[in-house]
Formats: C-alpha cells, structure tokens, sequence
C-alpha cells in the first residue's frame, strides 16, 4: 500500500471518495520532502515533524477542494508553509532570542577553535538571521532559494501575485543580508 | 556611490526569473556598475549560505509511525465527526424510543383472579359439550352428560351453548328445587381448553347447598392449571367477591380436569343459584 504506483490524481480521487486508506502512499511520497521545507522554516527537528503530521491532516479535512490536476505537492506545501506562518508568529511573541544574544553565543562558541570552524559559524549565522527574519520573508525564501519553486509556483501557493513575489523576495533577500552583519562576530 | 537598479530586478535576474527585456536591460546595467556587481555576488553568497544549512536527519519514529498516526487521526475524526450530532440524535433517538414503547407495549397482563373482578373477559366461550351441566349430589364422580340428565332443576344459562343443550336434551322440570349448576367457564388466555367427558369432578353441590346462596347469586371459582380450586367469590353475577369461608372449604378440591387442550392457564367457573320458577320457560320449549 505503501509503494503504491497510483498517481496522486487517482489517490486523491480515491481519498476523495471516502477511502482513508488511499491517503497513505500520498504520506508516504511527500513526508520528506515536506520534511525537509517544514525543517528550513522551523530550524528544529521535533517542530518540522510536528508541522508535517498536522500538515496532512489539514489537508486531508481540504481533500474534497482540491483541484484534479493540480500538484498536489505544491498544495500540500501551502498548506503546511501557512500553517508553520501562524506557528511562528505566535512562537516569535513568546521567546524570541535576541540578534545581541545570538552574537553572544556564537562569540562564546568561536573561541574554541575545535568547536566551532570557520564554516560552522557561518552556519549558525545564517540559521540564526533566518530565524530572526519575520516569517513571510523566512516562508518565502525557503520556498525559493532551499526548495527552488519558480515564483509562479510561489505565487500558487501563497496566494499572492506574482509581482509580490518578486518584491517580497527581494526585501527578503535585503533584510537577511543585514542580519547577517549584524551578528557577524567581532574577533577582536 | 549610491545605484538606481531597483533590488527586485538585481533578485529577479539572480533568479532567471526576467523577461528577456528585462534581462538584457540588467545585464547591460552590471556591466557598467561595480557596486550591482558586488551586490549580485553578495545575494550569490547568500543563498549559497541558506542552502549549506543542513536538514537534520528525521527521527526513526517519525519515519515509521507518521503514516500510520495520520490514518488513525483521520479515522478518529471521521468517527468523531459523526458524534458532534449526538447532542441533537441522542434526545431525538430517546424520545423515539419512548414513543414506540408506548405505543406498541402491550396491555398489561390481566390474570383472572376475583382481585381483578373479570367477568366474561372472553364471551365466544368454546364450552360447547355436555359437560357445561355438572350436578353430582351423591358424592361420586359422574360423567357430565349423565350428571344434566339427572337435573331436575331449572336451570338458566347464560352460556349458548348450554341453553341449546337444554332445550334439545333435558326434560322439563318437575320438581322446582334450587340447584347450583354451573353457567360459564371462562378465560382470558385458553381458547382451546375443552373439559373432556370422562373426567372426574368432585362433589361440589352439596356444599354449595349447605352454604345456602340467595337466590341469583354466583359462586366463581378460580381454578388453576391442575383443576383445583385456588380461590372463591360469590355475589351478584357481576362483581362477585371473594368468599374465605367457602374458599376455605373448596380450597384445593378437584373441580375441573387436570388436562387441557391447549395452554393450562388459570380459569374460572361460575355457579349460579336461579331461581327455578323464573327460568323455567325456555327449558319448555
């Protein structure tokens, strides 16, 4: 059942009409690679995996307006990316760690060279300035950058012209960029 | 030096995703402008930075429970779903149900006993043989044709049967005495019950003889599946009401057969005490 060799169109006409057990290959086919877009906007293992279990439930309860030939990946995608927004936003009220902290940390780590190479810290950085980024600009360049979907893809599945994908991608890009120096480490 | 390219083309050139007019009007920009150039590259490192964070791995139960987590989701809220109705169904069903149970329970169960009064509960009686007339006055069983041949009385019938029986077989009388005979038997349940011909009766007349009825009086004996008397009642033919004294005497005699046809159920017999002057024309004829 697993490795079904059904396309996802007869799937989800099956699921559609009423047989749960037809949702599971789609389970199957698409748990990781949603896994690993819902880890890029999360940065946390047990949250992406969290995000993608409710992920496809919601979609399931939305099964019945899905459009046949549509992707059902992308679709599946947006519902998951808008869900990660609204977590994220409510996460970012409560313990958001400060671009001053983050800075402290990644200090305390760089002077222990064995610890913390040159690369690794550049990896913490950027993870950090991407979590630091609001959540429409971190979604948005997950999207395109780490999960390359064209920006008529984007425009699809975050419900938003594709002009405002242009422009948002390029503030975000901008935003990122000065949050990136900013927690770039005085080694003096 | 401060550029004019707007960031969206520098972004969207960096993406392939221009025109080609736009394309080539950016392409033409870099080419003359230092500071888009480091730029572009700057946007190059960037993504390259957000593409070198690794994914961690996902956990092993993740990997082997997700699939199966998510059907069992799906199917509890499905069962769910349904139940969200229950607080309209269950008042609904429950007060269904009241309304069959009313309607269809049957009446309750109404055992002929003299508590219960019951006269006649089942008029179409199938008494029809000769045994409707038992007299025995010499304290032997007697088989019940016999026993109507040997009345002398008059004898009043409200039973059919019996007063066909009277008017074809039994002479007239001569002798006006009072005689208990016996007028109906009846149940609420037996249909079938048919007293047989030779069956043994005991000797009831003389006590009711002895205990001397008014006249027009009923003595209503209840009698159980083995034919005897549980319980006694005598009054107006009626309402009679129970009579402990001459319950007490008949109680436990052999009144009717111990064999039935048909379900044994308790049943009653009625004595009547007629005057015989007053019935006596319709034996006449």
């Amino acid at each position: 059942m697993y490795n079904s060799v059904e396309n996802d169109d007869v799937l989800i006409e099956r699921v559609q009409g009423g047989d749960c057990e037809a949702y599971n290959p789609l389970v199957e086919r698409y748990k990781l690679p949603l896994y690993k877009v819902m880890y890029r906007m999360m940065h946390n293992r047990d949250d992406a995996e969290d995000m993608v279990e409710e992920a496809f439930i919601k979609a399931y309860k939305a099964i019945k307006r899905f459009e046949r030939g549509r992707s059902f990946f992308s679709w599946l995608c947006r519902i998951a990316v808008n869900n990660a927004i609204n977590y994220l936003k409510k996460e970012r009220r409560g313990n958001a760690e400060s671009i001053e902290d983050v800075k402290y940390r990644l200090a305390a780590r760089s002077g222990n060279p064995v610890e913390m190479t040159r690369q690794k810290m550049l990896k913490e950085r950027i993870t950090a300035a991407m979590e630091h980024l609001p959540s429409e600009y971190r979604t948005i360049l997950v999207l395109r950058v780490e999960e390359e979907f064209s920006y008529d893809e984007i425009s699809k599945i975050l419900k938003i012209p594709r002009g405002t994908v242009m422009s948002r991608l390029a503030r975000a890009r901008e935003k990122l960029r000065t949050l990136f120096k900013e927690m770039e480490v005085n080694r003096t | 030096m401060k550029c004019d390219l707007p960031i969206e083309l520098l972004s969207g050139y960096l993406d392939g995703e221009l025109d080609s007019e736009q394309t080539r009007m950016v392409e033409e920009h870099l080419e003359a402008c230092k500071v888009c150039r480091k730029e572009l590259e700057d946007l190059k490192q960037l993504d390259g930075y957000i593409r070198s964070v690794e994914v961690e791995e996902p956990s092993r139960e993740f990997l082997f429970t997700v699939n199966r987590r998510v059907i069992d989701r799906i199917k509890k809220k499905r069962r769910v779903s349904f139940f969200r109705f229950a607080p309209v169904l269950v008042p609904v069903a429950v007060a269904a149900l009241v309304l069959i149970v009313l309607v269809k329970s049957p009446e309750p169960t109404q055992f002929v006993d003299i508590d219960h009064l019951v006269y006649f509960v089942e008029p179409e009686t199938r008494y029809t043989e000769t045994t409707a007339e038992v007299s025995a006055v010499d304290g032997r069983s007697v088989p019940a044709e016999k026993s109507a041949e040997r009345v002398r009385a008059p004898v009043v019938m409200k039973d059919e049967a019996t007063e066909e029986l009277t008017a074809a077989g039994a002479p007239a009388p001569s002798a006006p005495e009072p005689v208990m005979k016996k007028a109906a038997v009846g149940s609420e349940y037996r249909r079938e019950a048919e007293l047989s011909e030779d069956a043994d009766m005991t000797d009831i007349e003389g006590l009711f003889q002895v205990y001397e009825l008014p006249k027009g009086q009923v003595v209503r004996a209840i009698v159980d599946t083995t034919g005897r008397v549980v319980k006694v009642a005598t009054g107006n033919t009626i309402i009679p009401e129970r009579d402990t004294v001459l319950e007490n005497r008949l109680q436990g005699q052999q009144l009717a057969p111990d064999r039935f046809k048909g379900k044994r159920v308790q049943f009653y017999l009625d004595f009547i005490n007629e005057d015989p002057e007053e019935t006596s024309e319709p034996c006449t004829e």
